[in-house]
C-alpha cells in the first residue's frame, strides 16, 4: 500500500520467516528417529535448515536515490537446505535397516539443539510482533496531530 | 444545489472513493482470514491505489488540442472514474491443501488497512474543516 | 551594577522597511525586494497561503496514490494549511473592521 506502512510489511516478513523456521524445526523433531525415507534405499532423514536473506525493495520512486543504498525490505526465505553432516551410527544388528556391519544410520538431528532453536525462534516472533505494534502505535499517534483534545 | 457548490471538489470525491476501496479491502481480508484452513481456497485482494496513481500521472500530461472536437492524448483516464476491483490471486500455494492464505500477511494487511482508513478519514476531516472554517469565521465581520 | 552605554549602530537610525527577506521570502540584500505597497504585501501573503494549500494537496494526492512516505508529513501539512487559512481570515476580518471604522468617521 503506502510507503508509510512499510515498517509493518517488514515486521510481517519477519513473522513469516520465523514461522517457516518453526515448521522446519517441528519437522526435524518429528523425524528425529526416521531411519528410512520414502525412496528405495533412501538413507535416514536428513536435518533441514531454512536459509534467510535480506529482501531489498526496488521501487520506481526510489530510482532517484543512489543505487548503492539498499532500501530495507525485510527478510525473505531463500530456501530450505539439508544438513550434509554424517548421520549418527548406532550398533543394532537386529534392526531391519542395519547395514552389513550392523550399524543403523539415524538422522543427524540433535533434539536439544532443535529445542534451543525453537526458543530463539519463538522469541524472535514475539519481538517482531512488538515491533509491528510499536510501528502501528507511532503512526496512529501521528494521526492525532491537530486534533482538539 | 448546495452539495454541488460545496462538495463537487475532486479531492473530496477521491478521498471518498479511497475510503470505499479501503472498506472493500477489509471485507476481502476478513474473508481470507476466515478461510485460512479451507482447502483449495485462493486469497483475494483489492486493487485500487496503483490504478489511481497511474490515472493521476497520465491525467497531467494531456495532449494539446487545437480544435474542440479533437480527443486529447492521455486525458481520457479520469481519476474520478477509477473504481476499486477485487481480484483473486490464484498462484500455487506452499501448502498441501491448495490454500494460499498466509495468516501473518493477512493480519498485517488488516492492520495496515485500518491505519490507512483512519489516515484517509483525517485527511477528509482536514478538507471539510477548511470549508467549515471559511464559512463560519469569514462571516464574523 | 554596570550599565553599558547604548551603542548606536547604523540600523537603529534607519527607518524600518519591510523586505521580502524580513517576512520569510527569498534571501537578498536589504535594498532588493522591497515591498513598497500594501498590494505587494497582500499579494505575497496570499501566495504564501496558496503554497501551503498546494503542499497539503500534493501530500493528500500522495496518500491517495499510495506513495506517502511519512504520515506525520501529511498531518503537519494539513494543520499548517488549516491554521494559515484561519489566520488569513482573521486578518481579513480585522482589515475590513478597520476600513469600516475609518468610513464611519465624520469629516
Amino acid at each position: 500500500m503506502s510507503g508509510y506502512l512499510k515498517s509493518i510489511d517488514i515486521s510481517s516478513s519477519g513473522l513469516t520467516a520465523e514461522r517457516v523456521r518453526m515448521d522446519v524445526i517441528s519437522n526435524n523433531i518429528a523425524n528425529a528417529n526416521v531411519t528410512r525415507t520414502s525412496e528405495e534405499g533412501g538413507g535416514p532423514y536428513r536435518r533441514q535448515m531454512p536459509v534467510f536473506s535480506v529482501r531489498n525493495q526496488s521501487s520506481k520512486y526510489f530510482a532517484l536515490k543512489s543505487m548503492n543504498d539498499s532500501i530495507p525490505g525485510g527478510v525473505s526465505v531463500a530456501g530450505i537446505v539439508e544438513d550434509d553432516s554424517e548421520p549418527r551410527l548406532v550398533y543394532d544388528p537386529s534392526h531391519p535397516d542395519a547395514n552389513k556391519e550392523g550399524y543403523v544410520a539415524y538422522p543427524n538431528v540433535n533434539v536439544v539443539r532443535e529445542m534451543v532453536d525453537m526458543i530463539t525462534c519463538s522469541r524472535a516472533y514475539e519481538a517482531n510482533v512488538t515491533s509491528m505494534t510499536s510501528a502501528k502505535n507511532m503512526i496512529l499517534r501521528a494521526l492525532d496531530i491537530g486534533v482538539k483534545a | 444545489m448546495i452539495s454541488n457548490f460545496l462538495f463537487s471538489n475532486t479531492k473530496i470525491s477521491l478521498i471518498k472513493t479511497s475510503l470505499d476501496a479501503s472498506m472493500m479491502r477489509h471485507t476481502a481480508i476478513s474473508n481470507n482470514i476466515a478461510n485460512v484452513n479451507t482447502p483449495n481456497f485462493k486469497k483475494q485482494e483489492v486493487r485500487f491505489e496503483d490504478e489511481l496513481s497511474r490515472a493521476m500521472e497520465t491525467g497531467t500530461f494531456k495532449g494539446r488540442t487545437t480544435n474542440p472536437l479533437h480527443i486529447p492524448i492521455g486525458g481520457n483516464l479520469q481519476a474520478e472514474s477509477i473504481k476499486p476491483k477485487m481480484v483473486t490471486i490464484g498462484e500455487t500455494s506452499m501448502r498441501n491443501d491448495g490454500n494460499n492464505v498466509d495468516i501473518d500477511e493477512e493480519m498485517s494487511n488488516l492492520s495496515k488497512n485500518t491505519i490507512n482508513y483512519r489516515t484517509l478519514a483525517s485527511a477528509l476531516e482536514g478538507e471539510l474543516t477548511k470549508i467549515s472554517t471559511t464559512i463560519t469565521k469569514a462571516a464574523r465581520v | 551594577m554596570r550599565i553599558n552605554g547604548f551603542n548606536p549602530t547604523e540600523s537603529a537610525f534607519k527607518p524600518f522597511k519591510p523586505t521580502k527577506a524580513a517576512i520569510g521570502g527569498d534571501d537578498g540584500a536589504a535594498t532588493e525586494g522591497l515591498l513598497t505597497t500594501f498590494a505587494d504585501t497582500l499579494k505575497k501573503s496570499i501566495e504564501d497561503l496558496s503554497s501551503l494549500e498546494k503542499d497539503s494537496s500534493s501530500k493528500t494526492n500522495d496518500l491517495l496514490a499510495g506513495r506517502l512516505d511519512n504520515v506525520h508529513d501529511l498531518m503537519i501539512a494539513l494543520e499548517k494549511s488549516k491554521i494559515g487559512l484561519s489566520m488569513a481570515i482573521e486578518v481579513r476580518n480585522k482589515l475590513i473592521e478597520g476600513y469600516k471604522e475609518i468610513m464611519r468617521m465624520q469629516v
